[in-house]
């Protein structure tokens, strides 16, 4: 058997065997508390066929895409010019330290109060969960970007902007992709706590509903479409990024 | 004609806390113009300081170094430098990277382009000008590093121990490659080495260093005319000779050396 193959046997015995203990398990709890995978499989099958899942994940990702793109554009314009211009990074850093550190979730009712509870305040909370990932990111890599390609440029006499548009911008591309991907795991994060405080739409009203009306089945069935919808983030951003940097060593 | 002249230069460094390194320490250096000067020292002796001195990349702290009789302030294009870990940018294909220091100083892609390929054959790079930094070789990097230094046309070629990343073999390979388009193009080069061999293989003069602060011990002139065939040098008794002149200078200096 090739290496991948047996990769992928491995994986598919592990999950049979997650599947079996819990369905044994299941099997001796009330279905409201723990329901069997193949309930879980049918409330799945229902909430595709019903389109509830798609409903509710047609109002996130319209939403994710606004905050996102939003967070990329303020992510990474900031990260390259406070990476770039260390008396800029010391006047705004510690501001946007202190924001980072304050857990988002506080950010609630305060976002509630200026924005409402619908998607504008949704965009905006997703936006504070997404953004922080991609300004980091960015502007580390900018700030420990090598030295000597800087040095190369001057060597060859070529002008601030230019070394800025041709060296600084592509060797911070790598870092501008990881903080997209960090960021966009991270605004999930965002997503089903605005269903959650904010309006009860998108995926995450949707699993609050579910739980709320002990539909448990359903619920896990919803919880495991968050949980495919990152990891095909994940994977599908890093083979990107693989794709884009091929010189970078994935990290 | 004299291309460079180095005049008592000096060159300490400040590091955090205010403490001082002293590189260099009132070195004389004159480079005739289409001459090939190397500079040999051991170690951390100031051989990379004095070299980017001369680029003006780094500024001196004493004395003044002059290029065809004109005191230097930074980095200009009648000089090129080629870096030890040849610094490609590894986003960019071989063609890119050659390009790089002509962007923004020749208007047109097309003659930009034409340059490179001319410098990129001249390295014997041509199959490759779309490849990555990444899918060639450590000797196949270095030359995109000599074809973007040639690019520029410059009159003066500084190397920093250019072939010091290479295996033995392919060293050779582009010791001899190297004399062979310096006696096409014509430069002025001072090239920085470690190796005893090389800078005499090399060189039509050797500028030996001693330890920190960084001063010229001694220069030797190598007396056999280029072209130059490889065995007919290492072979002959002169070179045996000023080989071990060169490594009693060293030995008295210190025990630093690897070769
Ligand atoms: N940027 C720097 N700041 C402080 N000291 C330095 C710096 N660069 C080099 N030095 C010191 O100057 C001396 C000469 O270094 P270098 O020119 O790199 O030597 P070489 O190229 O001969 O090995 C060394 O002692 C080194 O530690
Ligand atoms: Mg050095």
């Amino acid at each position: 058997m090739t290496a991948p193959a047996r990769d992928w046997a491995v994986r598919i015995a592990a999950l049979a065997l997650l599947l079996l203990v819990w369905q044994q398990v299941a099997q001796r709890l009330p279905a409201a508390i723990l329901p069997t995978p193949v309930r879980v499989g049918a409330a799945a099958r229902d909430l595709l066929t019903g389109g509830e899942l798609a409903l509710a994940w047609g109002q996130t990702v319209t939403q994710v895409a606004v905050a996102m793109a939003l967070a990329s554009v303020a992510g990474v314009g900031l990260g390259l010019l406070l990476g770039w211009y260390r008396p800029l990074d010391q006047l705004l850093s510690p501001l946007l330290g202190a924001l980072f550190l304050t857990p988002r979730i506080a950010l609630v009712p305060l976002i509630a109060l200026w924005f409402g509870l619908q998607d504008l305040a949704k965009i905006v909370l997703i936006l504070a969960f997404g953004f922080f990932e991609v300004f980091f990111t960015v502007r580390d890599g900018v700030r420990g970007m090598e030295r000597s390609y800087l040095e190369l440029a001057r060597a060859y006499g070529v002008p601030t902007w230019r070394t800025l548009r041709t060296v600084v911008l592509p060797a911070a591309r790598p870092y501008v992709l990881t903080g997209l991907r960090l960021g966009l795991l991270h605004a999930l994060v965002g997503v089903v706590l605005a269903g959650f405080f904010l309006e009860t739409s998108g995926i995450g009203g949707l699993i609050y509903n579910l739980g709320a009306a002990l539909r448990t089945a359903e619920l896990v069935a919803a919880l495991l479409s968050v949980m495919v919808v990152g990891l095909a983030v994940n994977v599908g951003l890093r083979r990107l990024e693989a794709r884009l940097t091929p010189w970078q060593v994935t990290r | 004609m004299t291309a460079i002249e180095v005049d008592d230069v000096g060159k300490s460094y400040t590091g955090k806390g205010g403490k001082r390194t002293d590189a260099l320490s009132g070195i004389r250096l004159s480079v005739p113009s289409g001459g090939f000067v190397s500079l040999l020292g051991p170690s951390g002796c100031g051989k990379t300081t004095l070299l980017k001195c001369l680029d003006g990349l780094i500024p001196v702290t004493e004395g003044e170094i002059r290029v065809g009789g004109v005191p230097i302030t930074g980095p200009g294009r009648d000089r090129a430098f080629v870096f030890q870990d040849f610094r490609l940018l590894p986003w960019r294909t071989v063609l890119g990277n050659v390009v790089f220091p002509l962007e923004g100083v020749v208007s047109s892609r097309a003659e930009r382009e034409a340059t490179a390929r001319r410098y990129i054959e001249m390295v014997g790079l041509s199959d490759f000008e779309r490849h990555h930094p990444h899918e060639l070789s450590g000797g196949m990097q270095q030359r995109v590093g000599i074809a973007r230094a040639l690019a520029v046309d410059p009159d003066i070629l500084l190397m920093d121990e250019p072939f010091g990343a290479l295996d033995a073999q392919t060293r050779e390979l582009m010791q001899i490659e190297l004399l062979r388009i310096w006696e096409l193009t014509g430069k002025t080069v001072v090239f920085v080495t470690h190796s005893v061999d090389e800078a005499l293989f090399l060189s039509q003069r050797v500028a030996v260093l001693s330890a920190r602060p960084g001063r010229i011990a001694a220069e030797f002139e190598v007396p056999f005319a280029h072209p130059r065939q490889e065995h007919t040098v290492r072979g002959d008794s002169r070179f045996t000779d000023l080989r071990h002149d060169i490594w009693r200078l060293l030995k008295g200096d210190t025990h630093a050396f690897s070769e």
